[in-house]
């Protein structure tokens, strides 16, 4: 290990002469990170993944995690931290248990494809290569029991999928349907147990509804969605996963050009509902309700959908925490749950079937966005959602990622993706499926 | 009509110290204030405003007063006719070389983005200049996809949201007879024909002047031209980097990182900042050549204009001396040119957490010292250091309402003050 970093836990308070309670001290090649007596796990996760991300910014790139005090999930805030978009690092997590080096394993590798793909640049990533690159990600990890339907461009609106075809007819790259078939029972007519939809914008200008320079900057990120369900179905398939289960990803560039739709349009959706678009760039919810629909043909008893979906969402929680909404109140929990037992971070907004009647339009049965003063943005986005789930919404959880993509680095996070968030889906899809 | 200049009071009903007069067989100018030469701008202004568009200029005028006028009596919508006054063989000479080159200049600019897109002024570009020495002209042209593959990638990005492909003018001229005489100068303009800002889109207010976002290229040529007729006798390479910076399904976006030829990478935090993207490739094509004297000219920022107001143009570079003998040089030419700073932390003032660089900061205008930075970003790009290299940009060069000086639409600040550079160095240098 010669040249990296010794990094050691401390319990004690860092000498004087770094400063009052100091996070880190140094000597030779060694950084002690002080915890605090009185450290609670939470607050000694943050205080390593805040670290880590001192460490990682002030240019050291090589760091092995060495003596007392460190276990799995305090080693994955080491990661966490110890992260950035750009350059290269190592980092050795140090002496393991055969089954913690296992999960820690899939968790690094799940989180950080999540970042790299959300990370990488709209010329790279496009509606096709993300579906191709998800696709990769879980046959890398279930083999023979995957198959896959990939609908592109022109047969999307043949088949229905008015809302990725719409969506995405502005761009010279087609919209993608990917509906992905995770079986490992061995029976071709076992039934699925549950469903995840990811909103897969590769690139959101807001079409003609366009959106500013400063808000577009980070708008690669717009398929989190996306890549936070895929990375959650290979954590889960990591972990164990049995029962048959789809991912459906909703993938299109929402571009300005002479073929783009239009504020006024109006979309006819396969359940029959008619939607005006009063806003180009409320394109999120316009390609999930595809998914969900496609969600709820498979049969699935469950239905988890995550999407970077409004801003409003982000204004009510900041980038800290998730957004969870459901008409189930039971599926709510349980993703809530999800999120406290793998140490992440999730608040429920409201959501009850009235919200729906906020979205309102003259020409079509529903507006695609709800503009009259005093409505919730993240909520009615929601509620749109609700009208393409079957049941009423029974069984049917939505995740508005609002803590999913750092646009500007802070203590904890590095710039850009965080992952954050698919350790919540992978465990509410363990939970579902036992 | 007939002008006249006069260093006498204009008669008392004519209104207390007025600039005009008038006489029986035609006007008299009234030269009394400190500044002549923008006194008789002005009049010519208003000559023009009133209508008047065929002028001789008669009595005694110096070389500069009869250029002071033609510069005043202008106007977009026609061509003026201005027979020169009784002057020396030499002036004669100049004033007319500076006619000619100083209206493609403006007609080049003003045309309408339709009219001229990429290619096309490419095209206008070599021919003009084919025309004043055809025997020592060579020219190549590079053009969309093949611009990818010889990887001027910054050109191609900017370019490739539009229907009409981006366009790498290299211009050779070769006075000297010996095809391996090496290249003493190097002019490079940005040519963006019209600037929509790309997805960073303008607001129609902003994008309205945006034909004239080709005015470094027209600046160049010109100056390239006016040196020519003014003697030029060493090789000299003229690079134009031509594109419409659209918005279609093709088009680039915020995000994509670019990677340079000399492995620089670049992220896209404002598709706005197109011109030092398209600048990039064609100071590198400049280093290729071997020039030690490069010289580049942009309608690159709104902060240069913020700065100077729009009569003066910024001049930037890391070679100090030459910034100050280019100032030297726009005195002597009677432009207005102000140096701006720019050092070598210039170029990290664009930082980026994805590639090694950002395009601009990103906020409205890249803020805060904008057109310093914008230098920074393009001295990434330069051979030597900077030494031998000029950037000039040229917050001077259009006018988007007209004033007492200038008619609307371009004008030629800055092809004297570069033309003069190009001759004056290269003979340094020799």
């Amino acid at each position: 290990m010669a040249d990296m970093m010794k990094v050691l836990l401390s319990a004690q308070a860092a000498a004087a002469v770094w400063g009052e309670g100091a996070l880190l001290s140094f000597s030779g090649e060694e950084t002690l990170i002080h915890l605090g007596a009185t450290a609670q796990q939470q607050d000694a996760l943050r205080t390593i993944q805040r670290a880590a991300r001192r460490l990682e910014s002030s240019g050291i790139k090589r760091v092995s995690l060495v003596g007392e005090g460190w276990d799995l999930e305090r080693r994955y805030a080491f990661a966490q931290g110890f992260y950035a978009a750009k350059g290269q690092r190592e980092l050795d997590f140090g002496e393991q248990s055969a089954a913690q080096a296992r999960e820690l394993e899939a968790l690094v590798k799940a989180t950080r494809w999540v970042r790299e793909v959300t990370n990488g640049c709209p010329e790279e990533i496009y509606p096709m290569s993300l579906a191709e690159s998800a696709l990769l990600l879980i046959r890398g990890l279930g083999g023979d029991q995957v198959t896959a339907r990939i609908t592109a461009g022109e047969a999307l609106r043949e088949a229905g999928h008015i809302g990725i075809w719409s969506v995405g007819r502005g761009s010279e790259r087609e919209p993608v349907l990917l509906e992905l078939d995770y079986n490992p029972t061995g029976d071709r007519n076992a039934p699925v147990v549950a469903a995840l939809v990811g909103k897969g914008i590769t690139f959101d200008s807001g079409g003609y509804s366009m959106k500013s320079s400063d808000n577009m900057l980070p708008m690669k990120s717009d398929m989190g969605g996306a890549a936070m369900v895929t990375g959650a179905l290979a954590l889960a398939i990591s972990r164990g996963l049995d029962k048959r289960v789809k991912l459906i990803l909703c993938c299109a560039e929402n571009l300005v050009s002479g073929h783009a739709f239009k504020l006024g349009d109006i979309l006819t959706y396969k359940n029959g509902i008619s939607v005006e678009i009063q806003n180009t760039d409320a394109e999120g919810r316009l390609v999930l309700a595809d998914g969900l629909l496609a969600a709820s043909d498979s049969g699935a008893a469950h239905i988890l959908d995550a999407a970077t979906l409004t801003g409003a969402a982000k204004t009510a929680l900041g980038r800290d925490y998730n957004a969870v909404f459901a008409l189930d109140e039971g599926e709510q929990a349980r993703a809530l749950a999800a999120a406290k037992a793998e140490n992440e971070k999730a608040w429920p907004l409201p959501l009850e079937p009235w919200h729906v009647g906020q979205l309102t339009s003259a020409f079509a049965e529903l507006g695609n966005v709800a503009s009259a003063e005093g409505t919730a943005g993240a909520t009615t986005a929601a509620a749109f959602l609700s009208r393409f789930v079957r049941d009423e919404g029974k069984g049917w959880v939505h995740l508005d990622l609002a803590a999913s993509y750092q646009k500007s680095g802070n203590e904890l996070w590095a710039t850009g993706a965080k992952g954050h968030g698919l350790r919540t889906i992978a465990r509410w899809l363990q939970e579902v499926t036992q | 009509m007939n002008i006249w200049l006069s260093r006498e009071f204009a008669a008392p009903e004519w209104g207390e110290g007025a600039l005009l007069s008038h006489r029986p067989d035609g006007m008299v100018i009234h030269l009394v204030t400190a500044s002549p030469l923008l006194d008789i701008q002005q009049a010519a202004r208003r000559l023009c405003g009133q209508g008047i568009q065929k002028v001789a200029l008669c009595g005694h005028w110096e070389r500069e007063q009869q250029w002071a006028f033609a510069q005043g009596l202008q106007t977009p919508k026609a061509e003026v006719e201005l027979q020169w006054a009784t002057s020396s063989e030499e002036d004669r000479e100049e004033l007319e070389a500076r006619w000619l080159c100083g209206r493609w200049v403006r007609e080049m600019t003003n045309a309408t983005p339709e009219q001229l897109g990429p290619l096309e002024l490419a095209v206008e570009a070599a021919a003009f200049i084919t025309e004043l020495a055809p025997d020592r002209i060579s020219h190549r042209i590079l053009k969309g996809e093949a611009l990818q593959q010889a990887g001027w990638v910054g050109l191609y990005q900017v370019g490739r949201g539009s229907d009409r492909e981006p366009v790498m003018l290299e211009l050779d001229y070769n006075p000297t007879g010996d095809r391996n005489a090496p290249v003493v100068a190097a002019l490079v303009g940005k040519g963006i024909t019209f600037d929509s800002g790309g997805y960073s889109m303008k607001t129609s207010q902003g994008m309205l002047t945006m034909k004239h976002d080709m005015g470094g290229a027209a600046i160049v040529t010109g100056a390239l031209a006016l040196a020519i007729l003014r003697g030029l006798d060493k090789r000299v390479k003229l690079i134009l980097c031509c594109a419409e910076n659209l918005v279609s399904g093709h088009a680039y976006k915020l995000g994509d990182i670019l990677t340079y030829k000399n492995g620089t990478t670049v992220e896209i935090v404002n598709t706005d900042a197109e011109g030092r993207l398209v600048l990039a490739d064609g100071l590198q094509l400049a280093g290729e050549s071997g020039a030690p004297l490069i010289i580049d000219a942009a309608t690159l920022t709104g902060a240069a204009v913020m700065a100077l107001g729009g009569r003066y143009n910024a001049l930037f570079g890391l070679d100090k001396g030459l910034v100050s003998r280019a100032m030297a040089y726009s005195d002597a030419e009677q432009e207005p040119a102000w140096p701006l700073p720019l050092e070598p932390w210039h170029r990290q003032q664009c930082p980026s957490h994805y590639a090694d660089t950002a395009n601009s900061r990103p906020v409205p205008g890249g803020g805060p010292g904008g057109a310093s930075n914008a230098a920074g970003f393009l001295s990434r790009f330069v051979t030597n250091e900077g030494q031998g290299w000029l950037h000039v940009d040229l917050a001077a060069c259009f006018s988007e309402n007209g004033d007492n000086l200038w008619a609307p639409g371009a004008n030629t600040l800055g092809m004297r003050t570069i033309a003069h550079t190009l001759l004056a160095e290269t003979r340094r240098g020799a």
